[in-house]
């Protein structure tokens, strides 16, 4: 076994664009406090409201209004923090946009000239909420007053100032987004998370990691090798990967800010495909140890566990956990083509899952337990679909446009970011809704991007 | 069940100090620090264990496989213009009548040249999961290996590496290019 203690000691960061972006993360950076009264009721009511019409919730994000003197530069941070807004909170497919601007600076006129909200003259452009705030810049920091109300009864639901410079801007939009569903939903945003994602470089491949809208992408390996199955770690400070950066296929660990990275497993043969244990004390690997690829799971200073498949000459890989951390779904080609399984953790109880295709693979277990995302090739291409965890209800995601694989999903189970080829030929990346909707392109690099992961929830 | 395998030490001499999480502070960026040559130590292989399960794919694990070798990191490989690649059907990893009659050709090189140790390299191409690619190059460049072993050269000699879908010999997104990336090449350690 390798003992935690013979890690490399090897500690570096890219060159060039480099990780100045961790800055925004520090704790501290960026202030953020409450600005009066938060709705307790909000919650239930704004929710049961859309879902009892069956309607979107009308909002209206006006600019925020400059709080003292600007300059050209500040005065783009209104448009930025309302643009931001507006991408997050669509995402999510309950919101209808207020859209037209002159109307929205007609209400916003009449709020100004009035000296408060005049609410009527909200609900009636079809507004049921309103986002409202102010900016101002002290000494290169800018401050943010946002504040959401409910049009209908005229009252705050929520209200936060963040402070912070302007590279923080975003963050601070993707912070209220989460208050917003937070106090819509009663459940977290994903605004803050990231994706770290594998891109080709010069014929390397490399990890990146960058925000969940595809914004801010940021290396973190610089290996100049292949460099794979980036998987993070459950409490969210560690990234898995597999690297060839000693020539063998080896399982790495480290920080998910590119730091610290020490092996975790490096015996001959595959040493690949690593998934947390919802403990995030061990992981599931594949490894060929005996001359055939089976699943193993090893502890975090690298000693083998167990072993969950025995079956000589037959491909077991891609394990996935469920949540609850008793089972783990895999691909086998035990029935003489790839097709998805799903096992109890000790490896015993093995069950098919899919049967339809002569390729199904890549499964990912959703956060919730409820669906496990795969990849499967039934006529032409390889496309996205979801089943219930014991092979039932497969709904079909995408549609055929390119290649789609790697299926990975948003902590909040709502979301599926995944690679698809349609676009260039090579994979990109790509998010859509967990029914398939709202597909959206979010990697813009030269080398693609493929083999996506979605962070926990960071902040 | 015990596990043996190499066991390579390596140590830095650096140890770098790294202050996060101070607002607004520009991050040295070091470059990276390479850690010397490995002393690598080849273990002799355990002797097989017994056979668990039939195989499907005939010509695929009708050996005793011998666990896989890793090439110590000090070696390089060089083309192996003696030694022909192999191709495989699409998601096969057993070997055709041609790769056979190729492998018995490589075998026969070898013996010539008993000084001299070979890397397999297994490849897949781009259709299908990363993850299963990578475990399909594995079998492909084992099932070679396999091969080469009944034909009585010491599996000791052949090192493995599957590179998966990773390094494809054509470009190209036709059947074309596929056939000619699903391959196990060969490279001779220098």
């Amino acid at each position: 076994m390798i003992p935690w203690e013979s890690t490399l000691g090897f500690t570096f960061s890219p060159r060039g664009n480099g990780v100045k972006g961790w800055r925004l993360l520090v704790a501290g950076l960026l202030v953020f406090v409450f600005l009066g009264p938060s709705s307790a009721h909000g919650v239930e009511v704004y929710l049961n409201v859309a879902r009892s019409q069956g309607r979107p919730l009308g909002i209206a994000i006006p600019l925020f209004d400059a709080d003292g003197a600007t300059d050209k530069t500040s005065q783009s941070y209104s448009k930025q923090i309302a643009s931001i807004l507006t991408q997050d909170l669509a995402l999510y497919g309950f919101f209808a946009f207020i859209k037209n601007e002159s109307f929205l600076a007609e209400a916003t006129a009449a709020d100004h000239k009035a000296g408060k909200i005049v609410f009527k003259e909200w609900a009636e452009l079809g507004a049921q909420m309103l986002v409202k705030g102010t900016y101002r810049v002290s000494d290169g920091q800018v401050v943010i007053n946002a504040r959401l109300y409910d049009v209908d009864r005229g009252t705050q639901i929520t209200g936060r100032r963040y402070t912070g410079p302007p590279s923080a801007i975003r963050l601070m939009a993707h912070k209220f987004t989460d208050e917003i569903i937070y106090r819509l939903t009663g459940e977290r945003g994903i605004a803050q998370t990231k994706i770290a994602f594998t891109s080709r470089k010069r014929g390397v491949k490399e990890i990146l990691i960058m925000d969940y809208d595809g914004h801010n992408p940021q290396q973190v390996t610089a290996d100049r090798t292949i460099v794979l199955n980036p998987a993070w770690s459950p409490d969210g400070r560690f990234i898995a990967y597999t690297s060839y950066r000693e020539g063998n296929p080896d399982l790495f660990v480290m920080d998910w800010t590119g730091w610290n990275k020490r092996v975790l497993s490096r015996a001959a043969g595959l040493n690949a495909s690593p998934a947390w244990h919802p403990s995030g004390q061990r992981l599931a690997v594949v490894m060929s140890l005996e001359g055939d690829t089976e699943i193993y799971v090893v502890r975090l200073d690298g000693h083998v566990e167990r072993r969950l498949t025995r079956n000589r000459g037959i491909i077991d890989t891609s394990p996935t956990w469920s949540p609850n951390g008793r089972q783990v779904a895999f691909v086998s080609d035990r029935s003489g083509t790839p097709q998805i399984y799903v096992m109890d953790a000790d490896g015993t109880n093995i069950r098919r899952l899919t049967f339809e295709g002569a390729y199904n693979a890549g499964p990912a277990w959703s956060p919730k337990g409820d669906r496990i995302a795969f990849v499967s090739r039934r006529k032409g291409p390889f496309n996205i679909y979801t089943m219930n965890p014991d092979g039932s209800n497969v709904v079909q995601l995408t549609q055929g446009q390119g290649s789609n694989e790697s299926p990975a999903w948003s902590p909040d189970g709502r979301y599926l970011v995944f690679s698809s080829t349609r676009a260039r030929g090579i994979p990109d990346l790509y998010l859509m809704r967990a029914d398939g909707s709202a597909q959206r392109r979010l990697t813009y690099l030269t080398g693609g991007g493929s083999d996506p992961v979605w962070s926990p929830r960071l902040e | 069940m015990k596990i043996k395998r190499m066991r390579a030490t390596f140590w830095t001499g650096l140890i770098l100090i790294v202050a996060v999480g101070f607002v607004g502070c520009k991050r040295a960026i070091p470059p990276p620090t390479m850690a010397p040559p490995p002393v690598t130590r080849v273990e002799p292989p355990p002797p097989p264990p017994a056979p668990e399960m039939g195989m499907r794919e005939p010509g695929v694990g009708e050996l005793p496989m011998a666990p896989p070798v890793r090439a110590p990191m000090d070696i390089g490989f060089d083309f192996a213009e003696n030694m022909s690649k192999i191709h495989f059907e699409f998601d096969r990893s057993s070997l055709t009548d041609e790769a056979k009659a190729l492998l018995q050709e490589n075998a026969a090189w070898l013996r010539e040249h008993p000084d001299i140790a070979a890397q397999i390299e297994g490849h897949a191409d781009e259709r299908g999961t990363i993850e299963y690619n990578l475990a399909l190059g594995e079998r492909r460049a084992m099932s070679a290996r396999n091969y080469m072993a009944s034909l009585g050269i010491d599996p000791n000699r052949l090192f493995t590496i599957s590179y998966g879908e990773e390094r494809p010999a054509v470009l190209g997104h036709d059947e074309g290019a596929w056939g000619q990336n699903r391959r196990a090449e060969f490279k001779i350690a220098q």
